[in-house]
């Protein structure tokens, strides 16, 4: 699996994706690890598939009793499934996740690590030496939704919301905007159920000062693409299951 | 002898099912042995020698509910620890998987102790499933020894209820239904014990 450093100034943040071993007909993801003084937090750690190589990346860069916390933006399967390998080899860290996903996360087995429900107007984590911040996504796609916001290295990790279907092989960043956009169109228009969500979430991540985007498929926003995805989001019309 | 878990799982849980009903039947073959005492208690005199026969019905009806329903409950334990089984042996698969994979991680090294504790965790549970393995063929056997009694028994009721004049029709039913109750208990108990085998190999 590929690590990447996304930024490295007093704490980390790190990529892991890209996994060419990766089976063939589970959606591509990326994963996401903070490092801050000692301490570790697992962004959308991934399915059971993704388990093993996961667990080797995290491994270059911190001793598993390090990882003292876990955060799932919501349920689904290619966010959370490997809950319950997590679980035996985790001795002391805690789950972060909407406080209406605990009673259905828990089937995925969950006996040492402690469910810490976030309130649906969000919340702030410290980390090591830092704090992040649970900004609210609710409806983009799940109902109970959280993105994390990390005010220091200005990095919004936006779950779904920023998601691009393609090839694994591509580039790691957004390099041309308008050529990514057919990439993520059909996933935004058809997985976001609500524009009245989509126009809440875009008010307040317009409030934050955000130098990279970093959603859990496809390619990375910085600098003026991340401004670009929030206008182009905003202006598209979702939930296009349902006919008006 | 191996044990095929994953066949072991369904089993278990078919085992359960299977002495759910045999436990239904039981409750019915106590009515039965009830029955039996009451036209024994008619009869009187003439059914002296069916009075200890019709308690011993009793008292084995009753042995074999306690017994299914241990049995059920053992099975269910049986099914719910190998699945126990399949995820620990899964978490320590990929935690193999990931150790081969960590050749270039520098703290590669700590996946070694959680490999040995959930190797030791899989120990204790191999453990405890060979136990209640034990536990559930004694007991299926214990089961099958009873009805093998009442088997025995029954042909002896046949041989006394010719001697009860009136009652006798009354005390041949009885003895049939008694007999048809403890081959339907047999037969769960016959699929059980194939059910376990085939997880053998």
């Amino acid at each position: 699996m590929l690590s990447t450093v996304l930024y490295n100034q007093g704490h980390q943040w790190i990529m892991f994706g890209r996994d060419p071993e990766k089976p063939d007909k589970i959606i591509d993801t990326n994963q996401y690890m903070v490092v801050s003084a000692g301490r570790a937090l697992l962004l959308d750690p991934g399915g059971i598939e993704l388990f093993a190589p996961m667990l080797a990346a995290v491994l270059k860069f911190v001793p598993i009793e390090q990882v003292t916390d876990v955060f799932a933006s919501h349920q689904d399967p290619d966010i959370i499934s490997s809950l319950g390998l997590w679980d035996q080899v985790l001795d002391n860290a805690r789950l972060h996740c909407s406080w209406i996903w605990e009673g259905f996360i828990r089937h995925f087995g969950m006996n040492k690590i402690e469910y810490v429900p976030i309130a649906d107007g969000g919340g702030t984590l410290h980390i090591g030496d830092i704090d992040l911040q649970f900004i609210p996504a609710h409806y983009l796609h799940s109902s109970g939704n959280f993105h994390v916001y990390d005010p220091k290295a200005k990095i919004l990790f936006s779950g779904d919301v920023g998601a691009a279907l393609e090839a694994p092989c591509g580039p790691m960043e957004v390099d041309d905007f308008d050529a990514h956009v057919p990439k993520m169109l059909k996933f935004h228009q058809r997985w976001m159920p609500s524009n009245s969500a989509k126009k809440d979430w875009v008010d307040r991540v317009r409030s934050l000062d955000i130098d990279m985007m970093v959603p859990q498929h496809g390619r990375l926003f910085r600098g003026e693409s991340v401004k670009r995805f929030i206008d182009w989001f905003d202006a598209l019309e979702v939930g296009t299951a349902i006919r008006r | 002898m191996q044990v095929d878990h994953n066949k072991l799982t369904i089993a278990a849980a078919m085992v359960a099912a299977e002495l759910h009903y045999a436990e239904l039947t039981a409750r019915q073959l106590t009515i039965s042995a009830k029955n039996a005492a009451a036209i024994v208690l008619r009869a009187g005199s003439r059914a002296a020698g069916l009075s200890v026969i019709s308690s011993f019905y009793d008292e084995l009806a009753g042995k074999t509910i306690k017994l299914a329903r241990a049995i059920n409950t053992t099975a269910v334990s049986l099914s719910v620890i190998t699945v126990a089984e399949w995820r620990t042996t899964t978490a320590l698969s990929r935690l193999r998987q990931a150790y081969t994979k960590a050749q270039d991680s520098q703290f590669r090294s700590r996946i070694l102790p959680l490999e040995a504790r959930i190797t030791e965790q899989l120990t204790g549970i191999e453990a405890r499933f060979q136990g209640l393995l034990g536990a559930l063929n004694s007991d299926l056997q214990e089961i099958q020894k009873h009805m093998r009694a009442i088997d025995v028994v029954a042909v002896t009721s046949r041989l006394e209820a010719h001697r009860t004049g009136e009652f006798k029709e009354g005390l041949l039913q009885m003895a049939n239904t008694i007999q048809q109750q403890t081959s339907d208990i047999k037969a769960h108990i016959t699929r059980s014990m194939t059910l376990l085998n085939d997880a053998m190999y």
